[in-house]
């Protein structure tokens, strides 16, 4: 039997009822107080006045068909699948539960927080985990395990990796525990190895994808499959074994034109962008930046079309092909207007460099000294950005030196030193 | 400009300087995972 009293909380806020509108003439507003804070057990016949109340059913026994619908609901979630599809079982799904309470809903309401993630309702994910925050403690272990993990995917989302590091970590410890099925296990693998890549744990990322990617084979899920071999692909490029980053990413690619899925090749193509770049092939990185911006169907987020597209002018720029990496800074302030969050750093950090190439390009010399100086030097700083407030300050150093105004040089020398060093800290 | 760029030799600082946040703790936009969850939401969607 369920837990009672949570659900009935539930239940009553859901509808914007009062303890006092709910409790009227059936038990004192203490009492539904302690029945709801499960302080006490209250009697079949109160409980079944306050369901009356609320309009549910009192659900005694397992109803297999909801489990069923549930299940099938919980799995959308899990893979590719159509958003459609999602919204239309989870209002079919919502429809049964608010007519009975039954033994399901406590799981159904836990995976509304991974429902509201994957539909980029992120405030509605935290009001949900806010929401059952006070019934945890009466989780069971399984209910457990999905509560520390779509939490850590909230945690994820927010860019706090540490956090849901950390909570995957306690989902993980569970896995013995519980009853759950091999591809839930390999998802919360993956998901560990895409949140060690984040925090640049790079061997656990390498032995997380594996162990994600041996189970996502036997299933033949080629798309999971890929996504680990881009995982793959990121961690070879860190370590510098670049011939086998280079042999994931065309994996990964293959497999996402097998499954004519975009994303997978447009997160490919990007992947290999950078790789090229770094290691100064700038004719291949700028073949793949241009599938990436060329895209029509903007497969991948705004975030990376602005990196793919800054990354053009530097690569055009450093070819000295000034006509191109003018061409590109206009193309790029285009999807810069399109970007929606305007507050957010990369947006801003984009914005900077997308002007400060403009000057650069446009021989608007005093306009580019004051502009680095002033705005974009400050701006690194306060946002402890220091890899490119290195690059930056260097730069400026540079450009003073040449022109024989040294003590600015040494100043600005001084600070690409400070900030290094505060770099290698880190 | 352009040329006084070339003397500074801007573009090997540039090289040099991704290069090197390439290797640190800041390239998290440079790389991009895919992410946790896979459904798929095309853009224009969300």
């Amino acid at each position: 039997m369920i837990e009672i009293g949570p659900f009935i909380k539930l239940q009553r806020t859901k509808q914007e009822m009062t303890q006092g509108d709910l409790a009227e003439g059936i038990v004192s507003l203490s009492y539904l107080s302690k029945i709801e804070n499960k302080k006490t057990e209250a009697s079949p016949e109160i409980i079944q006045l306050l369901c009356n109340r609320l309009g549910i059913e009192l659900s005694d026994g397992v109803d297999s068909n909801l489990e069923e619908k549930c299940k099938q609901w919980y799995e959308m979630l899990y893979d590719v699948y159509d958003k459609t599809k999602i919204i239309a079982t989870y209002k079919e799904l919502q429809g049964m539960m608010d007519k009975s309470l039954n033994d399901s809903l406590l799981m159904f309401e836990i995976h509304k927080i991974r429902y509201y993630l994957v539909l980029r309702q992120i405030d509605k994910a935290l009001s949900k985990i806010n929401e059952l925050n006070e019934m945890a403690s009466s989780f069971n272990i399984t209910q457990h395990y999905y509560w520390c993990k779509f939490k850590g995917n909230y945690y994820s989302h927010t860019g706090e990796f540490n956090q849901a590091m950390h909570l995957y970590k306690i989902a993980e410890d569970k896995i013995n525990q519980i009853d759950i099925d091999e591809t839930e296990i390999a998802d919360l693998h993956y998901t560990i190895s895409v949140t060690n890549s984040k925090l640049r744990n790079t061997l656990e990322v390498i032995d997380y994808a594996n162990k994600a990617m041996d189970i996502f084979q036997k299933n033949y899920n080629f798309i999971r499959c890929a996504q680990c071999h881009i995982l793959l692909g990121i961690s070879y490029h860190r370590i510098k074994m670049y011939d086998k980053a280079i042999k994931n990413y065309n994996l990964a690619k293959h497999l996402g034109e097998l499954e004519k899925n975009n994303q997978v090749i447009q997160l490919t193509n990007h992947n290999l962008g950078y790789l090229y770049s770094t290691v100064g092939n700038a004719k291949e990185a700028i073949k793949y930046y241009l599938f990436v911006v060329e895209d029509e169907e903007e497969s991948i987020n705004i975030n990376g079309r602005l990196t793919a597209i800054t990354s053009l002018i530097q690569e055009y720029y450093n070819l000295k092909n000034y006509e191109r990496a003018s061409e590109m800074a206009e193309k790029a302030k285009i999807i810069l207007n399109k970007a929606y969050d305007k507050d957010n750093h990369y947006y801003q950090l984009y914005s900077y460099l997308i002007q400060t190439y403009t000057y650069a390009l446009n021989n608007e010399e005093e306009k580019f000294k004051s502009f680095v100086t002033d705005e974009f030097i400050p701006y690194l700083k306060h946002h402890e950005d220091y890899g490119n407030l290195v690059l930056y300050a260097k730069m400026l150093g540079n450009y003073f030196e040449e022109n024989g105004k040294y003590k600015e040089s040494v100043k600005y020398y001084k600070l690409a030193n400070s900030t290094y060093n505060e770099l290698i800290n880190l | 400009m352009k040329k006084l760029f070339a003397t500074l030799s801007f573009s090997a600082v540039l090289v040099a300087g991704f290069v090197f946040v390439s290797d640190q703790s800041t390239d998290s936009a440079m790389n991009m995972e895919p992410e946790v969850y896979s459904v798929e939401l095309p853009t224009s969607q969300l």
